[in-house]
């Protein structure tokens, strides 16, 4: 049985229309533009993190780190929402927590201090397995940078050039998208 | 006592002494070293031998004999008058230990007790040194400040789109009557 060419064109339409419509939702997914199924998580998750973030903001003007420490340390224990749950959002808010942690751990060492493997588990934990599928953010870049200052006090000086290639090419990516966006 | 006029040489013209007592009379010094002497060496007659010395030159010219005015000038003018060499000079010795004191006090105090040096505000080339080989994980950072604002932003602004969407859902629930 043949197609008419009329039947034919119809299709064709048809098959770009769904292919457009795909593409346009992959690319809305990349971009982190995709609405959160339940809104209500991320406005929770990101209202108990502001609060928190000041808390953490005011133990440190009181020179109080193992204070600022241990607060995160609390937020370690959040029970972090998925991204199909509360958006890429959801994850970038864990990421700048976890990166904020361990940049006052590797900074002050020797407050409740930790070995430089469970450092190591703390940055895995944060990042999360699926953490490349996330477009690229800032916090995101920080803590994989921290990840490489955490394997280069392991010593392993590969895992840590890795990482820290890592960070700067999202860096970069950031700084190229600022760039276009400040372009007249 | 030194030898009285030891340093003069006779003059042969200078005529005896007629006027006893006359300024010109070397009794004068005997007479008065004696009244020194009978004083206990008390005091000094220098100035007084000095103006007499004067008036017998002014009178006749008294020549110093060569071996005297080499030993005057050895010990008395040239001593006196030499310039001492840089290095043996007195305050050298109060200058040289406190500028070395201050040069090693500016050592230590530039150098932090990790024995890294610390950097000074107020040397321009101690930025640039530091800019121009920073570590990758200090470089990574400086470029998270520089980004964090950006990425503060937009990350507010997916969150507002969030409590937009949250909103638009219990504005439709309540419109419908339904509780959330």
């Amino acid at each position: 049985m043949t197609m008419t060419r009329a039947a034919r064109g119809w299709m064709s339409l048809l098959a770009g229309l769904v292919l457009g419509a795909l593409l346009m939702l992959v690319g809305l997914a990349q971009a982190g533009r995709l609405a959160p199924s339940r809104p209500e998580v991320l406005v929770a998750l990101a209202q108990t993190l502001e609060v928190e973030h000041q808390r953490v903001d005011l133990l440190l003007a009181q020179k109080d780190i193992a204070g600022a420490i241990a607060a995160l340390e609390r937020l370690r224990t959040t029970e972090w929402p998925d991204r199909a749950v509360a958006g890429e959002a959801a994850e970038q808010l864990r990421h700048d927590v976890y990166g904020r942690l361990l940049r006052l751990r590797l900074d002050h060492p020797k407050v409740d201090p930790r070995s430089p493997d469970q450092l190591a588990a703390i940055a895995q934990e944060g990042l999360g397995d699926d953490y490349k599928t996330l477009a690229t953010n800032a916090f995101t870049a920080r803590l994989v940078a921290l990840r490489g200052e955490v394997s280069e006090l392991r010593g392993d000086d590969d895992a840590a050039l890795l990482a820290y290639d890592e960070a700067l090419t999202m860096n970069r990516g950031l700084l190229q998208q600022a760039l276009t966006g400040a372009a007249p | 006592m030194s030898p009285r006029n030891a340093e003069h040489t006779p003059v042969p013209s200078r005529p005896k002494s007629v006027h006893a007592k006359s300024v010109l009379d070397p009794e004068w010094e005997d007479a008065l070293r004696a009244g020194q002497a009978e004083d206990g060496e008390q005091g000094s007659v220098d100035a007084e031998l000095a103006v007499l010395h004067l008036f017998r030159h002014v009178r006749a010219v008294e020549p110093l004999a060569p071996e005297a005015l080499d030993q005057l000038w050895r010990a008395q003018i040239a001593p006196q008058i030499t310039p001492v060499p840089w290095w043996r000079r007195r305050w050298l010795w109060g200058v040289v230990p406190v500028a070395a004191s201050a040069a090693l006090l500016v050592v230590v105090l530039r150098t932090s007790p990790d024995g890294t040096e610390v950097a000074d505000a107020t040397a321009p080339s101690a930025p640039l040194i530091a800019a121009a080989s920073p570590s990758p994980a200090s470089a990574l950072e400086r470029q998270f400040a520089q980004l964090e604002g950006d990425a503060r932003r937009e990350l507010g602004g997916n969150i507002d789109r969030g409590r937009g969407v949250l909103r638009s859902q219990l504005l439709a629930m309540a419109s419908k009557g339904d509780t959330p």
